[in-house]
């Protein structure tokens, strides 16, 4: 009977948010219809000319634009998997240490480039994969060709999805530890006296144990399929490798932005957008097919 | 449209009040009302008309605004952007007053803040704007013309700045015969030159360079011979730089580590729209020309006298480069020397030299020149006193490019001088500069040094160089070590723009700086292509028989129908 009474104080703890979403994502969506016209500034938006769906057409006739989504997409899913990848290896290595305060430090190093922006990360990134840094100084001594990382196409879209691994696995970890802490002591328990070797127990527990944490992260992170990185890629690349490396967002920056075609610019982020959208209600279908769990 | 008209007009309506009401406030009874009206008239008319005549009452006009976050005031001041030593120097000249419609910390600020002004169509009366802001201003009817301004108030220094480079800068803010901005001229910054390590070279007894071939060989000794000490392989060739958007090895002439020289030595002009041989206007970087440009550099960067870097340096490493000693040779204008101070700070015998090469088959240099303009000051549309701007500016021009200012004795005066010797405050509405203002300005300090031209009869700018670089000769006559600023002073002013002087160049003039319409749409893919193709034939990943490919490919992806719409802009 007091139930709805209870809820009312959920809802006002969720206000603030619902009204930061309602003024900073609902309202702008107005934006929208600047990618059906020729937007000028002067002219504003009631007064700009409706051209259709040219901007969508001009997109689409890029001589790059085939390229472009390519790169997008192979640089966004290879770091989907290696971002759910490595953190859950990672912690699932984590969780056999026993030793509290080498675990806990180690927690800590491993998290902090997050917070390092990418342009300083960038430089990093640069030094060490430059053509005279410690990654080609040990090619040298093993006796191999010193590979220019940052100039190569073949090379390029590996160093984007490992180096934002490696920014991102240490706080990627951290939701797969909790998780982990929420799984039965007992079954472990129960395991072991029944003979499960260790393998046996990651197995047929934890794995099972942390899978729908998995689904749900990998459900979280289709939708970005088209969000490569502009500040890791931006940062690093370079015109010889625009043919591996030029991703969505930076393409757009350099038409958008810099030559001002705020309509062009929002054309792109409407088909990101609706991408996302039909992207995020396929793998929720799919998730809740496959298992218990749903998202919404 | 009508609705913006109606705004313009309902704000023009309320501020005519104000102004109504703070006039009836200052006058005591009607009759004295009507006289002081009369005499106003004819005051305002005197103002509006002539250019030193100052307003009969203050005019305050708003105003966007970079004022940077490390801008300094005299210490113990209370001074900001709208109260200085400029606005109190202003008001006594001309009886004008800023407001700050915004303030920017930087560049990218501002621009930010211009579109927001922009969009929200509430513009300040007076704004700093970039050409394509300008012209969509004005294709829009938001700005004020300011031909009959320009013609009334414009002071003699003035049209003969504009004059220095035959009036193009005022050509490209004019829109059907009418004059809609008054811009602000770029500075030539003369040829481009070789800077070389004149102590590497003395150390490995290296000839001055007159070839192609010399040059080859001078940047191949300075890589495998190390006669900077760094270590075997440390040694960096020439430096290109390949940064961001705004950077790339050719393009934006007499800017630091570009190649440049290279390509008008045989005749071609990368990023350029000239006149090409049966006089109608082609893009330079399309042009057959460019071949043997490109075969030199992909030549280089295959023998190492090009750094084998470049694609994934920024400015800063190079610059880094050059400062530690790890380079000893790179292009760049006459002002390389305020880019090296740094090496000077590190190394007090690092000596650079300058030369102005390569030659082409006349034994000359050419050069292409530059956008007339930086940048256009724009007057809102039903701005009361449009020829405010012209007025302000020729008072900062003639105290600065000028000799006005060794005449005035006036206290506001001295605190202006002072304000601009310590770069205190802001300069609201700025001057601008003699297209040859670098040339000038060695010419008058040389003339002062020789002690055929009185040290006072230059302009206040000119006259610190020339105390600076007398500082720099006093030290190294006393055979102490000469202060850093002056080092880099002397260098740049008397050594390389000496050899700028000098040297006589060919100057190719660029036909078109605008931008056509479906330049705004298809000219960031066409630069892709362009850029990607040209880097990789000059770091050997495609060789130079692709170039006809690329051009090819270039017209058909929409050069060819931009070609044709420069051909009518300028026909």
């Amino acid at each position: 009977m007091n139930r709805p009474k209870k809820q009312v104080y959920y809802h006002l703890m969720m206000l603030p948010g619902m009204i930061f979403l309602i003024i900073f994502n609902f309202i702008p969506m107005a934006g929208i219809v600047m990618a059906f016209q020729n937007f000028s500034p002067v002219k504003g938006i009631l007064e700009s000319k409706w051209v259709g769906l040219d901007n969508f057409r001009f997109i689409f006739s890029l001589p790059d634009s085939r390229q472009i989504f390519v790169n997008t997409i192979i640089i966004s899913l290879g770091k989907i998997m290696l971002g759910i990848l490595i953190p859950v290896c990672f912690s699932l290595m984590l969780n056999e240490i026993k030793v509290k305060f080498f675990k806990r430090t180690v927690q800590t190093i491993v998290y902090m480039p997050h917070f390092l922006s990418w342009v300083v990360f960038a430089a990093v990134v640069q030094s060490i994969f430059s053509y005279d840094g410690p990654v080609n100084v040990l090619l040298t001594v093993i006796g191999m060709e010193p590979v220019m990382f940052l100039g190569s196409n073949q090379w390029f879209r590996t160093l984007m999805v490992t180096t934002d691994s490696w920014k991102e696995f240490g706080y990627g970890s951290i939701i797969y530890l909790a998780a982990l802490t929420g799984i039965d002591p007992g079954l472990y328990e129960a395991a072991s006296i029944d003979g499960a070797s260790r393998w046996k127990r990651l197995l047929y527990i934890t794995l099972p144990g942390i899978m729908p944490i998995i689904l749900i992260m990998l459900t979280m992170a289709l939708p970005n399929i088209l969000n490569a990185g502009f500040d890791q890629i931006f940062n690093l690349y370079n015109p010889l490798v625009y043919e591996s490396g030029d991703i969505l967002d930076t393409y757009v920056y350099r038409v958008g932005m810099l030559k001002r075609q705020y309509s062009l610019g929002t054309a792109v982020g409407l088909i990101k957008s609706v991408v996302g959208m039909i992207l995020i209600l396929a793998a929720n279908k799919l998730v809740t097919t496959f298992s218990d769990r749903r998202m919404f | 449209m009508s609705k913006k008209l109606k705004q313009i007009f309902s704000m023009l309506l309320a501020m005519t009040m104000v102004t109504g009401l703070l006039g009836g406030c200052a006058g005591s009874s009607g009759s004295v009302d009507t006289i002081t009206d009369i005499k106003d008239t004819g005051a305002q008319n005197a103002a509006a008309t002539s250019t030193y005549e100052p307003y009969p009452e203050t005019v305050t006009y708003t105003i966007g605004l970079r004022v940077r976050a490390d801008v300094a005031y005299p210490e113990g001041s209370t001074d900001t952007a709208e109260e200085s030593a400029y606005t109190r120097f202003m008001k006594s000249k001309l009886n004008i007053q800023n407001k700050n419609a915004f303030e920017a910390a930087d560049d990218n600020d501002y621009n930010q803040k211009v579109s927001m002004a922009i969009t929200s169509g509430d513009i300040p009366d007076i704004m700093n704007v970039t050409y394509d802001d300008f012209k969509e201003l004005a294709e829009n009817d938001m700005l004020e013309d300011l031909t009959e301004a320009y013609n009334n108030c414009a002071s003699d220094l003035m049209k003969e700045i504009y004059a220095s480079n035959d009036n193009r800068s005022l050509d490209m803010a004019t829109i059907d015969g009418k004059l809609y901005a008054i811009p602000t001229t770029a500075i030539s910054s003369g040829p481009e030159m070789l800077w070389l390590r004149g102590d590497w070279m003395d150390k490995l007894g290296l000839e001055e360079p007159k070839t192609l071939e010399d040059i080859e060989n001078i940047v191949k000794a300075f890589v495998k011979q190390d006669p900077g000490e760094n270590g075997a392989g440390k040694t960096v060739g020439i430096p290109l730089c390949v940064d961001g958007d705004t950077n790339y090895i050719y393009g934006n002439y007499s800017g630091a580590y570009k190649a440049n020289n290279i390509f008008t030595s045989f005749g071609a002009y990368p990023e350029q729209w000239v006149e090409g041989k049966d006089g109608t206007a082609v893009y330079g970087s399309v042009q057959p020309e460019m071949k043997q440009g490109l075969q030199v550099l992909a030549d280089w960067y295959k023998e190492g006298v090009i750094d084998q870097q470049l694609a994934v340096r920024t400015y800063d490493d190079i610059k880094a480069l050059v400062t530690d000693g790890k380079c000893g040779s790179y292009f760049c204008g006459w002002w390389a020397p305020y880019d090296l101070a740094g090496s000077y700070e590190l190394n007090p015998d690092v000596e650079w030299r300058a030369y102005i090469l390569p030659t082409g088959s006349d034994n000359k240099v050419t050069m292409w020149s530059g956008n007339p303009n930086q940048n256009y000051f724009v007057v809102r549309k039903g701005f009361e006193h449009p020829e405010l701007l012209v007025k302000a500016k020729s008072i900062t021009l003639d105290y600065n490019q000028g000799d006005a200012a060794y005449t005035d004795e006036s206290a506001e005066c001295k605190e202006y001088l002072d304000y601009v010797a310590h770069g205190y405050g802001v300069e609201v509405i700025g001057g601008f500069d003699w297209y040859d203002a670098a040339a000038r300005a060695y010419q008058h300090i040389s003339e002062a040094i020789d002690g055929t031209r009185n040290p006072d009869e230059m302009n206040a700018y000119e006259h610190s160089l020339y105390e600076s670089c007398t500082k720099y000769l006093e030290a190294v006559n006393n055979k102490e070590k000469p202060e850093k600023a002056n080092w880099l002073d002397y260098n740049a002013r008397m050594v390389a723009s000496k050899l700028m002087n000098d040297t006589e160049v060919n100057i190719v003039q660029p036909v078109f700086f605008s931008q056509t319409d479906s330049m705004s749409l298809m000219w960031e893919s066409l630069r892709t292509l362009e850029r990607t193709t040209i880097l990789k034939i000059v770091t050997n990943e495609l060789s130079v028989d692709e170039f006809d490919a690329f051009a090819e490919e270039w017209m058909n992806a929409g050069g060819q129908q931009i070609t044709e719409e420069v051909n009518e802009a300028i026909n």
